[in-house]
């Protein structure tokens, strides 16, 4: 189910937060919220329940058993049991083809060497025709949120394993946290230590005018953002990334611009609904974009971009790697490491293995280099960002390592430089990308520094005027973008 | 009286703004259409018979609904019925060598196989017993509905036609619920939907200019001679053949980039052919043949661009394999001829006899069904059904 559709707004919420208003107690409220939420889950796909469950009963079991384990051995197992479930369950649903599919692919390389009987005899036990058939073995659905919901419940038990939390004696509030429905599929990740007081406070406390202002306006600002910007933009790019290959210079920083806006305001667009329902059941999520195309370096970008996830990586990998407590050349590599790992979370493939390389890259150069590039003045050092940025967005974007090079040599002038493809493109775009490009790099104020209690009559009139226009292009709207992660 | 707060402004300027789209998409958008009785459908069809004129196609008309309408007005003549989507829309009698009297093209957009349980449905239900079904399958003829008005606004027609196969047949609980609620949600949602909202400021700005309407102000349907039908605009014969579809390019080149991405057009569900739907066909052609009815399925070309593009994807290839295997093997079950022509080489067809990736042109259409005449592999199937 969609936030951004009638469903979702009209019947689900509705529900949601008319019962949950009315019932007594805390463990009724935790409990009817973790049902709700796990119906909402349950319309991706009744079966991935099963997994969420998983993983919450794992981790639940788990934090009790830390807290009553003494021995250093024993409580290593117990993580280790944790980390073996939450990221088997990745390792099965999101990697396992794709390492099927290159050790297939890497016994044939060569054309004869020694893999290749090999590979047919694999074809021919699992009864496929060809090698791109067998490839397909072990091709499954992958859950939707699912590194989502995994990292979210493995920062409890490793934060507890680091006693710097308690475990959670409560399992609806344990269940709460980990499945709650406005950050369930896409962040933002929120870590343990951060909800659990609000899922006392919040739920047991009478919302405000003001909650339910921020609340409601803030989601509103998020649906415009998804429904009239992003999705507009992407509707008007994606035939032409589907003809990749004809993109001439212009056409493809064009297409390669709209892509950055899109994925901004699709992804910050649906952080801003779930903070803005998370205000409506009482509780306040940490941000996850604070305006990333005014960054002014690789370090500042990842300071505003996806925040949760970066703190996550910083918290979780890049700190047990040892973070830059080794000396210069150490930083770098945890650096490298860090963003080549975030970049495999983002998906199973080698285009996002060249995307989170490429930040590490620029991170570590950027380390190196800081006293040279902190001279650079802001609104060069701006655009020199939001270039290399769009640099990054080609392999994130791509299909395959192929449409990534066709792309980035077009950007190069490979196809010319305005051979056409330019004037093929709706006057639309061009006008969407010109509100996303002033939205994007000139507002000093995001969504999420606006004090939407206080906001003038005029700017309330044009933003529930939007929020009509929003409504009313909701029923052609896409699913979100990192729903795919 | 206390203050007025930002809340109030927004629920007061959204609840405002919804309504007006609401009134605007209900009179000028034609979404009183989607509100009709069958009657009052059965009625239109009945006046577009006695008049012999074309019915304008608006966004706003229920094509399904008209269609049952028409085969109800034109229940005691029809002989040769074509069924299909939107595919074999150009195939009149003329093409199969069918008197216009006797000839009915009941084909409906993007129609899957609950489209043809319906029309089954509707010729039992009204006394209609074809000598002929030409029956159009399509590549998506399995997926689950996508989830917009079609076939569910004659979802009653489905359901008593689910209910007797539920009692053989495997389980289908997704038909098994009354979903009249869902059909009145997504009128509603319909009616607040950009589509019925643009058709409505085209109609307003017409109205105002005084130039002629495609939905008139009082719900009425435009009935034109075919002759003084606008040139882009799209109509329904009364034989339900469509006139002067151009189909757009625009929507081609869309089809084309999409394919060229992995995404297919109608095709994106295969995970969905499934025992359940595979069952409803077997049912269906059963019924058919208990009836005396002589079926001869067959599926149109794809143009030589848009199949090459598919032909680059194994996975595709193999569903279509998958898939053309079932129809093949349960129509010769019934001893049914069908003929698969997708694959454009086997017709040879130049990329002139397609308006887009997926329609022919009439006369594209008519060479395509040349070569099902050949391809019959019993002569008398020529024969038999097609005089009158």
């Amino acid at each position: 189910m969609l936030f951004s559709s009638w469903e979702f707004i009209c019947v689900f919420l509705v529900l949601v937060l008319g019962v949950l208003n009315r019932l007594p107690g805390l463990q009724a409220k935790l409990a009817w919220l973790t049902i709700c939420s796990y119906i909402f889950y349950g319309f991706a796909g009744p079966q991935y329940t099963l997994l969420l469950l998983s993983a919450t009963i794992v981790d639940y079991n788990v934090g009790k058993r830390l807290a009553a384990t003494d021995s250093v051995f024993g409580r290593k197992s117990w993580v280790a049991l944790s980390l073996t479930v939450n990221l088997g369950m990745l390792a099965v649903f999101k990697y396992a083809n794709f390492l099927w599919r290159n050790v297939l692919e890497l016994l044939t390389v060569g054309d004869g060497l020694w893999g290749t009987e090999l590979v047919r005899a694999v074809i021919y036990a699992l009864q496929y025709e060809s090698l791109t058939d067998a490839q397909t073995f072990m091709q499954v659905v992958l859950p939707p949120g699912i590194s989502f919901y995994t990292f979210q419940s493995l920062s409890y038990t490793l934060d507890v394993y680091r006693n710097k939390t308690k475990p959670e004696p409560q399992f609806w509030k344990f269940a709460c946290f980990v499945s709650l429905f406005p950050q369930l599929i896409a962040g933002p990740i929120v870590r343990y230590v951060e909800l659990a007081p609000q899922l006392e406070t919040g739920l047991l406390r009478t919302k405000t005018v003001a909650d339910w202002e921020c609340g409601v306006l803030q989601f509103s600002v998020g649906l415009c953002k998804k429904v009239l910007i992003a999705d507009r933009i992407g509707n008007a790019i994606d035939p032409f990334l589907g003809n990749y290959h004809q993109l001439d210079m212009v056409g493809s920083w064009v297409v390669m611009i709209g892509f950055a806006y899109q994925l901004y305001f699709d992804f910050s667009g649906y952080s801003d609904m779930a903070i803005g329902l998370g205000r409506l059941l009482g509780f306040k999520l940490p941000i996850n974009f604070d305006s990333p195309y005014r960054a002014v370096n690789p370090s500042d970008f990842w300071s505003r971009w996806h925040v949760t996830l970066s703190r996550w990586m910083r918290d979780y990998v890049y700190i047990s790697l040892g973070g830059n407590r080794g000396g210069r050349l150490l930083t770098v590599r945890n650096l490298f490491i860090t963003m080549f790992l975030g970049g495999l979370w983002h998906g199973a493939a080698w285009t996002f293995v060249v995307w989170g390389a490429f930040h590490g890259i620029l991170l570590a150069f950027y380390h190196g280099a800081k006293s040279y590039w902190d001279r650079i003045p802001p609104v060069r050092a701006r655009g020199l960002m939001f270039a290399l940025i769009v640099f990054s967005w080609v392999p994130f974007r791509s299909a395959d390592l192929r449409m990534t090079k066709e792309i980035l040599l077009a950007m190069f002038g490979s196809n010319g430089f305005m051979s056409g493809s330019v004037s093929e493109m709706p006057p639309k775009l061009f006008l969407a990308l010109a509100v996303a490009g002033a939205l994007a790099h000139t507002c000093r104020t995001n969504s999420n520094h606006i004090r939407y209690e206080d906001l003038g009559n005029l700017r309330v009139a044009t933003l529930a005027a939007a929020t009509v226009g929003a409504l009313v292009y909701m029923n052609v709207s896409s699913k979100f973008l990192y729903f795919n992660f | 009286m206390g203050k007025i707060r930002p809340l109030h402004i927004f629920s007061g300027v959204v609840g405002l703004g919804l309504a007006l789209v609401g009134i605007l998409s209900f009179f000028y958008g034609g979404g009183h259409i989607l509100f009709w009785s069958d009657a009052r459908i059965a009625a239109l069809a009945q006046e577009q018979v006695t008049a012999n004129k074309v019915l304008l196609l608006t966004a706003a008309l229920d094509e399904r609904l008209y269609k049952k309408g028409m085969l109800r007005a034109r229940a005691s003549e029809i002989k040769v019925l074509v069924m299909g989507s939107s595919r074999v829309l150009r195939i009149d009698g003329g093409a199969l060598h069918a008197d216009r009297q006797s000839f009915y093209n009941v084909g409906l957009s993007g129609a899957t196989i609950e489209d043809h349980v319906i029309v089954w449905e509707a010729c039992k239900e009204l006394g209609i017993m074809p000598t002929v079904v030409f029956w159009g399958l399509d590549p998506w003829i399995f997926n689950e509905n996508s989830g917009g008005l079609r076939w569910e606004s004659l979802d009653a027609d489905f359901r008593r036609f689910k209910y007797s196969y539920a009692q053989a047949g495997p389980s289908l609980g997704y038909y098994l619920t009354d979903r009249s609620l869902h059909h009145f949600w997504l009128k509603v949602t319909d009616l607040l939907s950009m589509p019925r909202l643009v058709q409505a400021r085209d109609s307003l700005r017409n109205a105002l200019a005084g130039s002629q309407s495609t939905v008139q102000r009082n719900g009425d349907v435009v009935l034109i001679d075919e002759v003084l039908l606008p040139p882009l605009a799209t109509g329904f014969r009364i034989d339900g053949t469509t006139v002067s579809p151009s189909a757009g390019l625009a929507d081609d080149s869309r089809e084309m980039g999409e394919a060229k991405a992995g995404k297919f057009f109608m095709f994106n569900e295969w995970h969905k052919l499934n025992g359940a739907r595979i069952g409803l066909l077997e049912k269906l052609l059963g019924e058919m043949h208990a009836s005396g009815v002589k079926v001869v399925g067959f599926t149109l070309p794809y143009s030589p661009a848009y199949f090459a593009v598919l032909k680059e994807n194994e996975r595709y290839m193999r569903l279509l394999k998958q898939e053309n295997a079932v129809l093949r093997d349960r129509f010769a079950q019934y001893k049914f001829e069908y003929i698969d022509m997708l694959d454009p080489a086997i017709v040879q067809l130049s990329p002139e006899a397609f308006s887009n990736g997926t329609h022919l042109t009439k006369a594209g259409t008519i060479k395509a069904l040349q070569y099902l005449f050949e391809q019959m592999s019993l002569s008398e199937a020529r024969r038999v059904p097609l005089a009158s």
